[in-house]
């Protein structure tokens, strides 16, 4: 049993604990590694710098995140919850239905990025061409986040729509059948029924949408770049940015890292409180 | 049992760890010879002549093309931050030459190069900027590869017509602008009018394309030439000093944002394949982009409607109000550098190919196959002057090239630049703002430098 142990146990030593730690090191020095042949210790200007930077940068990053996973997360929820509750009904060619509206959790996000990117072109887009307007959806324009949570919105809801049709499906059809006897209305059953027992694993899926929304990189790369100060520059851009574009400064993206990992540590706990708190529900 | 389970983990990981570096070792040690450069005509034009030098040698030549959009310069870059030897030969922008030098990854040439290339025969300005680092140094680290510069071409049909010249003239006089005959602009506030001319008046047509991308150094180039001849500069390149913040970059800056206005609602967020794509489409009565993406447009395959209908010229003039007249261009091109991470076997092979590159006869058939050479009687050949409608006007690009910062820390540099012009360009952000902030980092990115040569 330990042999076989071995090689993940070195795999994982060897691919993540000892990044982890080099990057650690890393985020102390000034390093340019295109440049720079040593890493010139910084002591905690990295990390200070990423708080008083002149153009809060960083901030700014964090808050467009912020405000993505707020508008993303929450369209999803209500157009994958409102798709659940369509499709739970019986009704033909709902399996065909249901497999088409999952295609696009299918895809990569890369593919899909450029998939969209076609869709939101200026002069030639679909998008532009549909409601015959001229808007930019990229570059500095604010328009280019709107594009990339329109992109995230379609791909993600599938996501929503299968975590709360499970939950939906998991409901005993006997409360329904009571408050009818009861003649309970259907605002009354949808409000004190659907709701509050779909509730917590909708939930679920709403903490592990926010955890990948927080990660997006992909789409937003492909939609509109890797650089920094524009509406798409979320925090995972900007620390790719100013790892590899520009100033090539690891050590400035390697605090950067460390902070994302401290709230995704912080996310990580929070999925952990919801997975218990549903457990405890079902219970 | 457990025999066979041990066996089969052993060599799973065994099989794991030899066919991981499989693909490398072909390319360091195999008998070919590596050329990294970006995926556009000219490297397919050197992957076609190399077939004469395996020919000669029986080296296989690979160039290795990656997009322009990104893929080159982080393929370059990786091999540089990993000090790498996937590639003998790096074929780099102009601006990398700091960087290449300063990091250790290009093999100094200063006394290879007056001993095997013709030095005499290369155009001074290419070995300035292609070749040498810290400029008027003498001391080399590539040999002029693809001379290139800004360029515009434009819609001689449209120019030449007799309707258009009389419409256009109409058109000054209603907005009560000096006449001047419809043909290629001699100064920048021609040009806008030329423009705002097909903009507003022809039906379906938008006056220029300009590279404006936010993508690599897109926007940056096609500013800049407005920036010199309005008579601003990015700064002292030999004290590493900024002195870009000046009423001329300002004022230069608010005239590359008027000029836009004649272009298509996407036309300040264009790339330099979105700019020929423009042209081709015949909807863009003028567009500025490098003469090395300028093949496309001249040639009946890829252009059937328009080949024959276009014509070049360089950079315009701007006036000032003393009467002081400038006009550059911005230097495009690439030097050809020895990865200095591969080793002396491999070095020796990369300069022999650089050598017969460089000798007259090839450069001849480089040219008149595409490439654009930086030898001086093969820029004056007749045969070169006639092969592309264009090619008249390299010598006269050759007086008009300059270039953009290429210090180690250009990549920083140019980064600040590409964002401020883009939120000026792109989100009104006041031209005046967008320079200031220029200044103040690029005055921080150079103070902040810790090399040493």
């Amino acid at each position: 049993m330990g042999l076989f142990l071995g090689p993940a146990l070195l795999l994982l030593l060897l691919m993540d604990i000892l990044p982890l730690l080099c990057s650690l090191a890393l985020s102390f020095t000034h390093f340019n590694p295109i440049i720079d042949t040593d890493a010139a210790f910084a002591g905690l200007k990295n990390y200070s710098g990423l708080f008083t930077g002149e153009r809060h940068e960083v901030w700014r990053s964090f808050l467009r995140t912020g405000a993505l996973i707020v508008a993303a997360v929450g369209l999803e929820t209500v157009l994958g919850f409102t798709l659940a509750l369509l499709m739970r009904r019986r009704f033909r060619g709902q399996g065909w239905l249901t497999t088409a509206l999952l295609i696009p959790m299918m895809l990569s996000p890369a593919i899909m990025g450029s998939f969209w990117r076609y869709v939101f072109n200026t002069d030639y887009g679909l998008w532009n061409w549909i409601f015959n307007v001229r808007w930019s959806w990229d570059g500095a324009q604010p328009r280019a986040f709107l594009a990339v949570l329109l992109a995230e919105v379609w791909m993600w809801t599938p996501f929503m729509m299968l975590i709360s049709l499970a939950a939906l499906n998991g409901i005993p059809k006997v409360l329904y059948e009571s408050a009818r006897v009861d003649r309970a209305g259907r605002w009354f059953r949808f409000r004190h029924i659907t709701l509050p027992l779909a509730a917590p694993l909708v939930a679920l899926g709403m903490v592990f949408r926010t955890v990948d929304t927080f990660k997006v990189f992909d789409t937003a790369m492909v939609l509109n770049g890797n650089f920094e100060e524009q509406p798409t520059t979320f925090v995972s851009v900007l620390l790719h940015a100013k790892a590899f574009a520009g100033s090539h400064s690891l050590g400035e993206s390697s605090a950067l890292a460390y902070l994302m990992l401290a709230v995704s540590v912080g996310m990580a706990a929070a999925t952990a409180y919801a997975l218990k708190a549903v457990r405890e529900k079902r219970a | 049992m457990p025999g066979a389970n041990r066996l089969i983990a052993w060599g799973s990981v065994f099989i794991l760890l030899v066919f991981s570096g499989c693909n490398r070792e072909a390319g360091r040690n195999g008998s070919a010879l590596y050329i990294l450069w970006a995926d556009w005509e000219p490297a397919r034009t050197l992957q076609a002549l190399a077939e004469e030098y395996t020919r000669e040698t029986g080296v296989e030549v690979k160039v290795v093309r990656k997009s322009w959009d990104g893929a080159f310069t982080e393929a370059a870059f990786t091999e540089f931050r990993n000090r790498d030897d996937n590639y003998d030969i790096i074929i780099g922008d102009s601006q990398w030459l700091g960087l290449g030098v300063v990091g250790g990854h290009y093999l100094e040439l200063t006394d290879w190069m007056p001993a095997h290339i013709p030095m005499e025969d290369i155009v001074p300005q290419a070995l300035l900027w292609y070749s040498e680092w810290p400029q008027g140094s003498r001391r080399y680290f590539a040999i002029p590869c693809q001379a290139d510069a800004m360029g515009w071409v434009y819609r001689r049909d449209l120019f030449e017509s007799e309707t258009h010249r009389r419409a256009f003239a109409g058109f000054l006089e209603q907005r009560g602008i000096p006449d001047f005959p419809l043909g290629v602009p001699q100064t920048w506030e021609q040009l806008e009018w030329i423009a705002a001319y097909f903009q507003d008046k022809v039906p379906g047509m938008h006056g220029i394309a300009m590279p404006t991308s936010r993508k690599y150094d897109m926007i940056t180039m096609s500013y800049e030439q407005l920036l010199w001849a309005f008579g601003g500069d990015f700064g002292d390149y030999r004290r590493n000093r900024a002195t870009f913040q000046s009423p001329e970059a300002v004022e230069a800056l608010q005239f590359f944002n008027d000029l836009l206005k004649s272009s298509s609602p996407g036309g300040r967020n264009l790339g330099f394949g979105d700019v020929t794509a423009q042209m081709l489409s015949g909807r863009v009565a003028m567009a500025c982009n490098f003469f090395a993406f300028f093949p496309a447009l001249v040639n009946p395959a890829t252009n059937p409607d328009y080949y024959d209908k276009l014509g070049f010229f360089n950079a315009p003039a701007h006036v000032d109000r003393n009467g002081v007249k400038r006009r550059a261009t911005s230097l495009g091109g690439q030097g050809m550098s020895v990865n200095a991470h591969i080793s002396p076997a491999r070095q020796a092979r990369a300069k022999a190919f650089m050598q017969w590159f460089s000798s007259r006869d090839i450069q001849q058939k480089w040219a008149l196959k595409g490439g654009i050479s930086a030898n001086q009687e093969v820029l004056q050949s007749p045969d070169f002057l006639t092969a592309l409608p264009y090619n008249s006007l390299f010598e006269e690009a050759f007086g008009l090239m300059k270039d953009f910062w290429s210090t180690p820390e250009f990549g920083a540099l140019l980064e600040v630049t590409q964002r401020e012009i883009c939120a000026a360009i792109q989100r009104d952000k006041a031209p005046l703002d967008a320079v200031k902030a220029i200044q103040t980092e690029h005055e921080r990115i150079l103070h902040e430098r810790r090399w040493k040569l």
